[in-house]
């Protein structure tokens, strides 16, 4: 990520920003996060929508920002306000993907978190978060201690980087980047299935079918359209 | 009952509940529903309530059971929970699956041109969500106006259930939907969109015809989660087979 002062020397340079509220700069400017900052700068002064005018609103919470832009629309000469939501970093934080068990170069099984939903009030079977991957040499080494200590004894064999996703790009700016993983395992029955949901690959539509995480079902799909699985 | 967290939240947030715009209701009933114990966690007061033109952002005070007391913050739709639908639309000509309609949207957010699902149409009434018949014809109206057309015949209807937008950040529940419409020939449904723009949602969208032998392609390239979700029920369900 570029330097706060490169970040904050380019939103000088673009005029909405100069046309927005003094309040609005300074707020921008005294962001420790430079996730604002990059975001900011990559809106241009015009889009195939329209000539953006200025930052209308801006605030944060302790995990995401908000913005409100005025507009003028090309089509309609019409000026509107279009908000949108980001994390603080400018993405998602957290990659979510899942674990594939590999055995004799095939895949024979799909792992995913067994998590309650706060939305749902219920177990759902979701897709694994993980902040901070630890890569060497392009290859993942380790999964973060809450994967790790429930699936004992596994050999990292592949990881797939399946791009990123917009959760709802009608409203959140960030994107999410998506991954799965292939492990080989000693004993499968080791795996702590409390923390984590073992489907065999015969059975997978059943969990296309029973899961709402739209992380999960996207990684799916690539990895259905990449005919790993 | 009147919930423990609510006798504990400030005069000043019960204030900015009371006085949130009509069009955050179902928002409202939903906020004030929330009960004072949520899997472990027990939920102390309401600290912070954002709200701006389409959502709202509400920050809670909790303890967790080994005593710690920390914030949890999510998103939603002013609309509440169950705000909209997002579907997709596929092409058979003599009964043969041979394309699907999606839109090419561009989001200001993203900054992007994208592929994404077609909607956001709003979710119908109770009565309509739980009776197929009257969501297909619900949807069938909804449809025609997204995609411009003068009228639709749909051959058949898949409810593909719920995806949670980002169940880390919002309580969002989109409900996906797939369709079949039977066409003598392609043009009697893209004559009304091929090369036109479209600007009465708020940002400019084309609807796009996709060959059916590009499914691959497509969904390997696709960042629109809930079209990718659409995909693969479509996979499970057997609609579509690679």
């Amino acid at each position: 990520m570029e330097s706060t002062d490169i970040l904050i020397e380019g939103l000088f340079e673009k005029k909405w920003f100069k046309n927005s509220q003094e309040e609005i700069r300074r707020f921008v400017e005294n962001c420790e996060e430079n996730g604002i900052k990059s975001f900011l700068n990559n809106i241009n002064e015009e889009n195939d929508f329209g000539d953006v005018l200025s930052l209308q609103k801006i605030w944060k919470t302790g995990r995401i920002f908000v913005t409100v832009f005025q507009i003028r629309s090309k089509e309609n000469n019409q000026i509107v306000e279009i908000e949108s939501l980001n994390w603080l970093e400018g993405q998602n934080p957290l990659s979510r993907g899942i674990i594939l068990i590999e055995k004799s170069n095939k895949v024979t099984h799909v792992l995913v978190e067994k998590k309650f939903n706060l939305v749902t009030w219920r177990q759902e079977n979701k897709s694994f978060g993980i902040a901070y991957p630890e890569f060497t040499n392009g290859k993942l080494i380790k999964f973060p201690n809450k994967i790790s200590s429930a699936i004992p004894n596994y050999r990292i064999m592949k990881f797939w980087d399946l791009g990123y996703v917009f959760a709802d790009d009608s409203l959140i700016a960030g994107k999410t980047d998506i991954f799965a993983a292939s492990v080989n395992v000693d004993n499968i029955e080791e795996i702590d299935t409390d923390k984590v949901i073992i489907y065999e690959t015969g059975k997978i539509d059943e969990l296309i079918e029973s899961s709402g995480d739209s992380y999960l079902l996207a990684v799916i799909s690539r990895l259905k359209s990449k005919k790993i699985i | 009952m009147k919930r423990k967290w609510l006798n504990n939240t400030s005069k000043e947030i019960l204030r900015e509940i009371e006085s949130l715009p009509k069009k955050f209701e179902t928002f409202k009933e939903e906020l004030l529903e929330r009960q004072d114990k949520i899997n472990d966690l027990e939920v102390i007061r309401l600290l912070e309530l954002y709200y701006s033109e389409h959502f709202a952002i509400s920050i809670f005070e909790v303890k967790s059971r080994d005593g710690k007391i920390y914030t949890q913050e999510y998103i939603s739709r002013r609309g509440g929970q169950f705000h909209s639908l997002r579907g997709i639309v596929l092409i058979k000509q003599r009964g043969k699956l041979t394309h699907f309609i999606v839109r090419k949207s561009k989001r200001f957010g993203v900054a992007k041109e994208v592929y994404e699902s077609i909607g956001n149409i709003y979710q119908p009434t109770t009565e309509y969500q739980k009776d197929k018949i009257l969501l297909s014809s619900y949807i069938k109206d909804e449809l025609t106006k997204c995609l411009h057309l003068p009228s639709i015949k749909i051959d058949k209807f898949y409810d593909l259930g719920n995806v949670m937008t980002d169940t880390s950040m919002f309580n969002n529940i989109v409900r996906v939907f797939a369709v079949t419409i039977d066409v003598d020939k392609l043009s009697d449904v893209s004559i009304y969109f091929k090369d036109k723009t479209f600007d009465d949602k708020g940002y400019s969208y084309q609807i796009e015809v996709v060959p059916v032998d590009k499914f691959y392609e497509f969904f390997g390239e696709v960042a629109d989660s809930f079209l990718l979700a659409i995909f693969g029920r479509l996979q499970a369900l057997n609609v579509i087979k690679l």
